[in-house]
């Protein structure tokens, strides 16, 4: 299967297409409920999404709510045709885009390279060995050189699953801009990451320490 | 058997899932001959399995589910109020023009009837000299007329051209102003009015305040003890309707 289908980071599992069809209708009629197991089926994975994008923690949350707020008022023009999370994701990626461009406009050129590393948890820094860590950490910071369409291209084509059409539909962009992304983002991950492995070995390795 | 250059080209195609049957064999066995294209398919791999598995991100609140719901309960629209929206749209419009209709009504000049006629006679003159036709295509009568007709000069012949206009332009403006003198004398009449009503009403109280410190007054006027300040007269006796319906 060359389609990664992740897992939510609690473990939980996704809601089904008819589940969130019948939770979308619900929220439509104004039930708070429905729309509080929309916001806690999807604010994990849309917050991963946002905050690889941002790398800042309050940013990505204001972003993530506001985002909720958006989708929620705009529920009637909510074609069912669409997964809800496409839908989340793509007014999550607009929001974002936004939010650079201003702090573009505020501050100069963003450099992600200079942006302070991620937080590790210290459960999982614990659980994998120091080398594992170290690369995944060199495989994150090859991602962070990326420009921000080809990062979210490749978190949503490997961390979402999603295919190059749903890709295109999510980022608002033809397939082939959305493909083009992809290629070109594993393209530089595989030029910044050359000289990582020195063996055949150590790639497995990572694989089983990643998985 | 496909060549580096060849497999390397099929790496992305490979990757997006959208490679033939046939041709994922071909890499595949290229895969396992060469090991520059094995390491750098498996780095590409292992980015994707880092990427897709590899939770460290921070995680979102544990209030974060609250305050969206909060936050939605404060944006939630408020129900549509079609009446209140109608009454806007319509009824501005109609009061924009109830007032200007009103405007022009009070600016009007008075009705024509109301205005006198300008009296104006007209006299028999003959246009001075610069305006008179050429004598040689006037008949003899035309002439023999023109000839006894008084002459004015130009300015006295203009006059008497706009002498009607000037007329009828002072009547408008003294239509205009009478209208606005007796809006001014109804407002007046009316505040005087209203002041001697206050006025009188003021007095009356005050008579009232007055009489009612008197002793005497307070009593009730249906009282028997009290005496009959008007002693009634008798009433006359009614005829009898025997007296009153002779026999015919």
């Amino acid at each position: 299967m060359f389609f990664r289908k992740a897992e939510s980071p609690d473990g939980g599992s996704r809601l089904t297409r008819r589940a969130e069809k019948r939770l979308v209708a619900q929220a439509r009629t104004g039930d708070e409920q429905a729309a509080r197991l929309l916001v806690d089926s999807h604010k994990d994975r849309l917050f991963a999404f946002v905050w690889r994008i941002l790398r800042d923690h309050h940013e990505a949350e204001e972003i993530c709510q506001e985002a909720f707020l958006r989708a929620f008022s705009s529920l009637e023009s909510f074609s069912a045709e669409y997964r809800f999370s496409t839908w989340l994701f793509t007014i999550g990626y607009r929001l974002c885009l936004n939010h650079i461009r201003r702090r573009k406009s505020l501050t100069g050129e963003v450099d992600f390279t200079e942006m302070p590393s991620h937080e590790e948890d210290a459960c999982d820094r614990l659980a994998e060995s120091e080398e594992a860590r170290r690369l995944k950490d060199k495989i994150w910071n090859a991602v962070d050189q990326l420009s921000v369409q080809q990062r979210a291209a490749v978190i949503l084509f490997y961390r979402e699953g999603m295919s190059c059409e749903a890709i295109a539909q999510t980022l608002g962009i033809p397939m082939a801009t959305a493909k083009s992304h992809l290629h070109r983002a594993r393209g530089r991950l595989r030029e910044s990451l050359a000289g990582l492995f020195s063996d055949w070995s150590q790639v497995e390795a990572l694989r089983e320490a990643a998985s | 058997m496909i060549t580096c250059q060849h497999a390397r080209q099929l790496f992305d195609r490979y990757l997006d899932g959208e490679l033939s049957a046939s041709l994922q064999t071909e890499l595949h066995a290229h895969r396992l001959s060469c090991s520059a294209c094995q390491n750098e398919l498996a780095l590409v791999e292992a980015c994707g399995d880092v990427i897709a598995m590899d939770f460290r991100e921070p995680r979102v609140s544990l209030s974060f589910t609250d305050r969206v719901i909060l936050a939605q309960r404060g944006r939630r629209p408020a129900p549509p109020r079609r009446w209140g929206r109608l009454v806007l749209y319509v009824g501005s419009p109609m009061a924009a023009a109830a007032s200007v209709a009103f405007a022009v009504f009070m600016m009007m000049p008075p009705a024509p009837a109301r205005l006198r006629p300008p009296e104006v006679r007209a006299e028999k003159v003959a246009a001075p000299e610069a305006y008179q036709f050429s004598e040689r295509n006037q008949s003899p009568e035309a002439l023999q007329d023109l000839k006894q007709t008084p002459q004015m000069d130009a300015r006295s012949f203009a006059d008497s051209m706009f002498a009607p206009f000037v007329e009828r332009s002072k009547n408008t403006l003294e239509g205009t102003s009478r209208v606005v003198e007796e809006f001014r004398l109804l407002m007046q009449s009316g505040i005087s009015r209203t002041n001697d009503n206050l006025i009188a009403r003021w007095r009356a109280r005050e008579q009232g305040r007055a009489a009612s410190e008197l002793p005497g007054l307070n009593a009730n006027p249906l009282d028997p003890a009290l005496p009959d300040p008007l002693p009634q007269p008798d009433p006359a006796p009614s005829p009898r309707s025997d007296e009153q319906l002779e026999p015919l």
